[in-house]
């Protein structure tokens, strides 16, 4: 369903360069399946491995971004994957409206990087967990500081620059392109 | 770089103002800032949070040397390593001691100021390791061999094309793109396996909670998360005033920095690293490979003057800076001349000199002190609410109290006393300083002898309110006293007297206030026992006035400025009494302007003005602006039936009380200026002006008259 909350959300994130996607939990593999870099290495946080499994069934080289990946890949294999990888897919603690941002969380320690190093990067957002503002949004990422440890990321578009004659470019470091999937958020 | 040796600020300047590319490239970046900060900022109550950002920055830094306990024990706690540094040498040492030790061949860096400030890259490159900045403006410096001009925009004084040029000298191609966008491009694929191949990342933080021990980096571009994430040793460098108790303060700090920066609600990342990062090291065959199993992290605090800083009242406001660079961007001689005539070691601009002052000594910042006009512009737009013309007053006084008072800044110190010796004679007076000896004399004490200087009149603004006696209000509806400012009094009675008929036509039963001078023109030679000790005879005055029910009016705006914003700094020792009665002066006292549509709105009055077919060009005088009554002349004016009023917005005049007048500025001052002519010289009609100042700077630059807003309106109440 489409509330004030994520109209807010997905107003002020396109108008940084992300783009917005609904789905439901069950179309949610269906969705993905159309938004990831083709012949490309997807990589997913490991809260997402049953995705990822589905992505790798449907013939996508998908992994989970640990060690341990759904391919049984070595660690050497990994590091060759990573810079290969054409998207990252994470999962998200919460969103902001106000902002139209989104906190990653540590994804098992490369939730960070999945979402900084590949071109392509898809976080999918549960429509319930947004939230009206920063003051609403600190808070409960503090309290759950202790249970997901590490680091935590708000990410508020594709990576930019405005270096050079103060014009914006989108994609330095970061991904150029910035997929949100909410889910449940209906429209599907 | 700044050093200690005597540098030619004049000839610096000039270079400057010369180089149309960088006027170009300047300018163009700063209006874009500006722009995006305003709004970016209509989403939040930006005064409030401002206050509130301040008084948590205040409560901080109360607490820093337990908050730096806290966060030693919490950082220690989970495995990090912590490395309290007294100097720029010992932060340095300590980073390149562990780069060597543990086989560091490459580093990648993310932006910090803090590894500018203690030099980290010559360190590093001293033993042989490979720097490679990562942030596009900081490779672009980088490459250049420069440093960074802006807190935020590090290259912002180089223009596409000369970016271009460097990328084809520096990166071996041949030909390189000219779209920003490939450019940024060529960068990304330079540098990525440089990411990967890095055995240690640097990174600052712009805040650190003490509690949980976690980094808060503001970044757009990835690059700090790639600095984080990719090497298997991460330190972060940043000073000890970054420190926050927790997560509960930093939300305030974030609704304010990348709007005051960058104008954007939040950056493209804003990364909140607690502990080691997971120990998932992603081994990329890196020269250490087999030696860092585990991700390392160093956190580097670096003190390096701050604490003394911390101890000293009237610098300790420098340590609210988040560097967000608003100031710059608001700023009139830094919009004029870039960041590098400030010395950038590394801090450019207003605040720039009190950091540097703070990290580098006295001598450093000598130089740059002057370029402070005291317009108070970036007090309106600084986040911390820091009073950067003050601080830059402070490290005058102090410089003075090292090196001696020019004989020039004494002179202007004391407008009063000139007045007071110049009105009887003004003839003479302003014959005399006609003259060629008057002109050599100027110009051997260092003021610019191609300046007008502003002429006597004989017969006061006192004499004339004195001399007309008992005067009959109809309706009084109010009573007033006119704080009388020299300038007015010598130099432009009639402005005084306009003022006075104005108010008397909407009511006002006025007096005068019979004070000493506000202040300034002291204040901005640095002097200030003078002004102290007139500060408190005026509050004693001007408090019995209030006492007996009147309001106290200031036609300059720069008095008006100095009574709220300086006499609190003045007197802040002086005991809650003093304070107490500054705050009931504040409550009643009023610019004449601002007073005069108060009335209006406020009584509802019927002024049955007469009409003035005619155009009025209205400049805002800084410190109107700063006092949030910006859109008082022109509001005023607007009143009067068929007059049309264009407000022309410019950042200053360019003169700000002497400093126009001094012959190392002038050039500058003129420069400044000339932004505002042309806006004025676009149209036709009268000039408005509400500062003695402005008005000199604008009748020297446009040969028009500019007029203060009451003596318009009393035209149209003829
Ligand atoms: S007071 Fe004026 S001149 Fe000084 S730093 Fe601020 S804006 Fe610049
Ligand atoms: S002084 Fe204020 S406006 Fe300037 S950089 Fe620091 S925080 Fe920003």
């Amino acid at each position: 369903m489409s509330t004030p909350l994520t109209e807010a959300f997905a107003e002020r994130m396109q108008s940084v360069g992300g783009r917005i996607s609904y789905t439901t939990a069950e179309a949610l593999v269906e969705t993905l399946d159309g938004l990831v870099e083709r012949d490309r290495p997807v990589l997913f946080t490991p809260e997402l491995r049953d995705l990822a499994r589905q992505l790798h069934d449907a013939g996508h080289e998908a992994y989970v971004g640990t060690r341990e990946g759904v391919a049984e890949h070595s660690e050497a294999e990994f590091e060759e994957v990573l810079e290969r990888a054409g998207t990252g897919v994470s999962g998200s603690l919460l969103g902001i409206s106000s902002t139209g941002s989104i906190a990653v969380g540590p994804g098992g320690g490369n939730g960070g990087l999945l979402i900084a190093f590949p071109p392509h990067s898809i976080i999918v957002l549960q429509a319930d967990s947004l939230r009206k503002n920063l003051a609403e949004a600190l808070p409960e990422i503090e309290r759950r500081f202790g249970e997901i440890g590490g680091e935590v990321v708000f990410v508020s578009g594709p990576s930019r620059t405005a270096d050079i004659e103060m014009l914006s470019v989108v994609g330095v470091h970061g991904p150029t392109g910035l997929d949100v999937v909410i889910v449940d958020g209906k429209e599907a | 770089m700044a050093t200690t040796s005597k540098r030619n600020l004049r000839e610096e300047i000039h270079r400057s103002l010369e180089d149309k590319t960088l006027q170009r490239a300047i300018t163009s970046a700063m209006d874009t800032l500006f722009e995006r900060r305003k709004g970016a900022l209509e989403s939040i109550d930006f005064e409030g949070t401002r206050r509130e950002a301040r008084r948590l920055k205040e409560e901080a830094l109360e607490h820093n040397p337990e908050l730096l306990e806290q966060l030693i024990k919490t950082v220690e706690g989970y495995g990090g390593k912590v490395f309290l540094a007294k100097d720029a040498e010992a932060a340095r040492t300590y980073i390149a001691d562990l780069a060597v030790e543990k086989g560091v061949k490459t580093v990648v860096k993310s932006k910090s100021m803090v590894s500018e400030e203690v030099h980290l890259n010559t360190a590093l490159e001293e033993e042989g390791i490979e720097v490679i900045e990562t942030d596009l403006g900081e490779r672009i410096i980088q490459l250049a061999h420069e440093r960074p001009s802006h807190l935020i925009v590090p290259a912002v004084h180089k223009t596409k094309d000369q970016i271009i040029e460097l990328f084809a000298r520096t990166m071996g191609v041949e030909n390189p793109p000219t779209e920003a966008e490939d450019l940024t491009r060529l960068v990304r694929d330079d540098l990525r396996p440089r990411f990967m191949k890095a055995d240690m990342g640097v990174t600052g933080a712009n805040f650190v909670l003490a509690d949980t021990g976690t980094l808060v980096i503001v970044e757009n571009e990835g690059n700090a998360r790639l600095s984080t994430q990719l090497p298997p040793i991460h330190v972060a460098i940043t000073g000890i005033e970054k420190l926050i108790p927790s997560m509960e303060q930093l939300g305030t700090f974030l609704e304010l920095l990348p709007r005051s920066g960058t104008g954007q609600l939040l950056t493209a990342y804003v990364s909140l690293i607690t502990g080691r990062p997971s120990t998932d090291t992603i081994d990329m065959g890196r020269a250490n490979a087999g030696q860092v199993t585990e991700r390392e992290f160093h956190l580097v605090l670096v003190d390096n003057g701050r604490s003394e800083a911390r101890e000293d009242p009237e610098l300790r406001e420098a340590l609210y800076c988040v560097r967000c660079g608003a100031c710059l961007n608001a700023c009139a001689p830094y919009n004029q001349v870039g960041g590098h005539v400030y010395g950038v070691d590394p801090y450019p601009g207003g605040i720039g000199c009190a950091w540097t002052w703070i990290t580098k000594g006295p001598d450093s910042a000598k130089e740059i002190n002057g370029l402070c006009t005291t317009c108070s512009r970036c007090t309106e737009v600084c986040p911390s609410m820091i009073d950067i013309p003050w601080l830059n007053t402070v490290i005058k006084q102090r410089n003075n109290e090292r090196l001696g008072m020019k004989l020039r800044d004494r002179v202007f110190a004391r407008a009063d006393l000139l007045g007071d010796v110049s009105s009887p004679f003004a003839p003479l007076v302003n014959a005399a300083m006609k003259t060629p000896m008057a002109k050599i004399s100027m110009g051997s004490i260092g003021i610019d002898r191609t300046r007008k200087m502003p002429e006597y009149v004989r017969g006061t603004f006192e004499d004339w309110f004195q001399e007309r006696g008992q005067v009959t209000v109809r309706q009084p509806r109010r009573s007033a006293a006119m704080f009388v400012d020299c300038f007015i009094n010598h130099n432009k009675p009639y402005v005084g007297e306009a003022a006075v008929q104005v108010l008397e036509r909407v009511g006002v039963k006025l007096e005068l206030a019979h004070n000493e001078c506000c202040g300034r023109p002291a204040l901005s030679q640095g002097a200030l026992d003078k002004p102290r000790a007139w500060a408190k005879k005026n509050i004693e005055r001007l408090h019995r006035l209030v006492q007996e029910d009147k309001d106290i009016l200031f036609i300059e705006p720069s008095c008006l400025s100095s009574v709220r914003d300086d006499y609190r700094r003045l007197l802040e020792n002086e005991g809650d009494e003093m304070l107490r009665k500054l705050d009931d002066i504040e409550e009643r006292s009023w610019d004449v302007t601002e007073y005069f549509l108060h009335l209006v709105k406020e009584d509802k009055l019927d002024l049955h003005l007469r009409p003035l077919a005619e155009t009025f060009v209205v400049h805002g005088h800084c410190h109107q602006k700063s006092l949030g009554i910006g859109s008082v002349p022109g509001e005023a004016l607007r009143l009067i039936p068929e007059a049309e009023v264009i407000d022309v917005n410019a950042l200053c005049c360019g003169m700000v009380g002497s400093f126009g007048y001094k012959e190392e500025y002038s050039e500058l001052s003129r420069a400044i200026g000339q932004r505002l002519f042309d806006k004025l010289n676009a149209h036709e009609g009268t000039v408005v002006a509400s500062g003695i100042s402005c008005q000199s700077q604008i009748g020297e630059g446009t040969e028009r008259e500019p007029k203060h807003p009451m003596e318009i309106l009393i035209r149209a109440f003829a």
